[in-house]
């Protein structure tokens, strides 16, 4: 036994954390306790960045190039041609590839598998500064990667308007399914089963709400189902500012609404999970 | 709420009386039908390096996963630096640091990045995080190599690493779950070297493992648990002595026996009275562990 070795004020100090670190500076740092996470995701995605941006951008780019060949209007501009309606949709469509599908494997897969997720759990921050750590990183990298599809847009297509209000609410996307992916991560039990939940939902929504055509032409039934989906109203809304410039406040509420509501479920699921 | 709890299963902290840096008090941990824990009460000391021993899924690893917040008891009270664990997370995992039994680091970003992402996550202040970083890369020798991607590690550097990141926010208390796993045995001297050197500075360690010889020459306390439960608790000599100070192993056809004798007369007489090869020698811990936990494997006697 080597307690002698052991000062008192050693104990103090240093088990109270690092030293000489005060119960103030404390509070005020722990508004930014989900700093270090974005700056750890931003750090993995910098050094595989080839990866990411292909993987986040390469189908959205590839529906507008084979649209915009296919219908060969050169001189197409935004408010009156297909391509001018497609390329909000292929913008909502890499936000959500690069928000929700990174994130969702990267927190199942540091979970379930590397167990880096325990070097988080185990750090001295709450429940929501995790979850809005992961948040934050991954709608970053969505809005990074959806803005770059909308400039490649600008290729093939000219004329749309660029408001203040377009970039929120594209923001507002990435956010809700990054949201949704934690959620998805929290429940699943390992990879297998979020790639199920990728396939069978959030993949057919990338495609019917309203991002190739609008809902209106589905099926009945359908057409309201789209409409009671996170996605629908916030392509909507990005089309209108994107086409008009002036958006609709019921379809901005709309997917603010989802985000609240998802933030919410992924935080409870997140909290169930580290009390199981 | 917090003071209250504070100190609730710790002893008077004094130079000369040693304080609980950690203790269980009937402590249960259910997965649905299974009981992974069942029961278990100790105290670890302040200063002490304290063994958990077992076989595969006696529950080793759930204990230290309760004590370090990451896993909740089904029942039990656990303590750890003076503070009740349950509403108590956040000032726990101040002041402890834990060597996982996985490799969990940033695979993508180097071995300094990792250990700055800790001192971020712990809130090192930015005056000493420079300062101590670079003393722990020194001090588990990978200044090196710091700059380097973890996945080009080794195993022996990865494990170095994750001892110098659970110490990124100078912890009292150090968690190792089988902190030599897999590892060769000069990377395995090097890992006991350091966890005597840390224990030398006053850390208090509560590490698991299945070999015995690293319980044996680091513990000063050796619990061994098994189904769950703690079904013998001391020092490695007090273990060994409670079995018999010697031993004599002979062949015959049910395998290996060993018989134990408080005296070596003792035992000399009983291997001269065996018409068979016999070996006198001195007790060790392998020999209270398998007395005590039976010799057949876990995963034979699972199926």
């Amino acid at each position: 036994m080597k307690q002698e070795n052991w000062p008192q004020s050693k104990l103090e100090t240093i088990g109270a954390g690092p030293a000489g670190i005060s119960a103030a500076r404390r509070m005020a740092g722990s508004c930014l306790d989900w700093l270090p996470i974005v700056l750890a995701m931003g750090l993995v995605w910098r050094r595989r960045w080839w990866r990411f941006f292909i993987g986040g951008i390469n189908r959205p780019l590839i529906f507008l190039a084979i649209f915009a060949w296919n219908l060969g209007d050169p001189a197409a501009t935004a408010t009156d041609s297909y391509l001018g309606f497609l390329a909000p949709g292929m913008v909502v469509m890499a936000a959500v590839s690069a928000g929700y599908s990174d994130l969702v494997n990267w927190f199942t897969l540091r979970r379930t598998y590397f167990r880096v997720l325990d070097e988080y759990l185990l750090a001295p921050i709450s429940n929501i500064s995790l979850l809005n750590g992961h948040v934050l990183g991954a709608a970053a990298k969505g809005f990074v990667l959806a803005l770059l599809v909308f400039l490649a847009a600008h290729f093939f297509v000219h004329g749309f308007f660029m408001p203040p209000l377009f970039f929120v609410q594209l923001f507002v996307v990435c956010l809700t399914f990054a949201c949704l992916a934690v959620a998805v991560a929290m429940v699943a039990g390992g990879d297998k089963d979020t790639l199920m939940f990728t396939s069978l939902i959030v993949f057919p929504m990338t495609f019917f709400c309203g991002t190739f055509f609008p809902v209106e032409q589905l099926p009945g039934p359908l057409a309201s189902l789209s409409w009671g989906l996170p996605l629908t109203a916030s392509v909507y809304n990005l089309r209108a500012l994107a086409l008009t410039g002036a958006g609709h406040l019921g379809w901005f509420l709309q997917s603010l609404g989802w985000l609240i509501a998802l933030y919410l479920l992924a935080y409870f699921l997140l909290k169930l999970r580290r009390e199981d | 709420m917090e003071e209250s709890s504070k100190n609730a299963g710790a002893g008077t902290c004094s130079q000369k009386q040693p304080a609980v840096m950690m203790e269980l008090k009937n402590v249960y941990k259910n997965y649905g039908r299974i009981t992974a824990v069942a029961g278990v009460s100790f105290q670890v000391m302040q200063g002490e390096i304290f063994g958990l021993l077992g076989p595969n899924g006696a529950g080793k690893t759930t204990t230290i996963r309760m004590l370090n917040t990451l896993t909740r008891p089904t029942t039990g009270e656990l303590y750890v630096a003076g503070y009740q664990v349950a509403g108590n997370q956040v000032e726990v995992k101040r002041r402890i640091g834990v060597v996982p039994q996985q490799n969990n680091l940033e695979k993508e970003l180097t071995g300094r990045e990792n250990l700055i992402l800790h001192a971020l996550l712990h809130k090192v202040p930015r005056s000493e995080r420079e300062k101590t970083i670079k003393e722990l890369l020194d001090y588990v020798g990978l200044s090196s190599r710091a700059d380097e991607r973890v996945q080009n590690y080794s195993g022996g550097m990865a494990r170095r690493l994750l001892i110098a990141r659970a110490l990124v926010h100078h912890p009292p208390v150090l968690f190792l779950d089988e902190p030599t796993i897999g590892l060769d045995p000069q990377t395995r001297r090097k890992i006991w070297d350091l966890i005597q050197l840390m224990n030398r500075d006053g850390m208090t360690v509560l590490l698991t493992t299945h070999y015995i010889e690293e319980a044996d020459s680091l513990c000063h306390r050796v619990g061994i648990i098994d189904h769950g439960r703690l079904i013998a608790l001391g020092t490695p000599a007090e273990l060994k002595e409670s079995l018999g100070k010697y031993c004599v192993e002979f062949l015959n056809k049910q395998g290996t026996e060993r018989c134990f004798f408080h005296s070596r007369s003792e035992a000399r007489d009983y291997a001269q009275e065996k018409d068979c090869d016999t070996v006198v020698r001195r007790t060790n811990l392998e020999d209270v562990f398998v007395e005590l936990t039976g010799r057949e494997a876990r995963e034979l006697a699972a199926k």
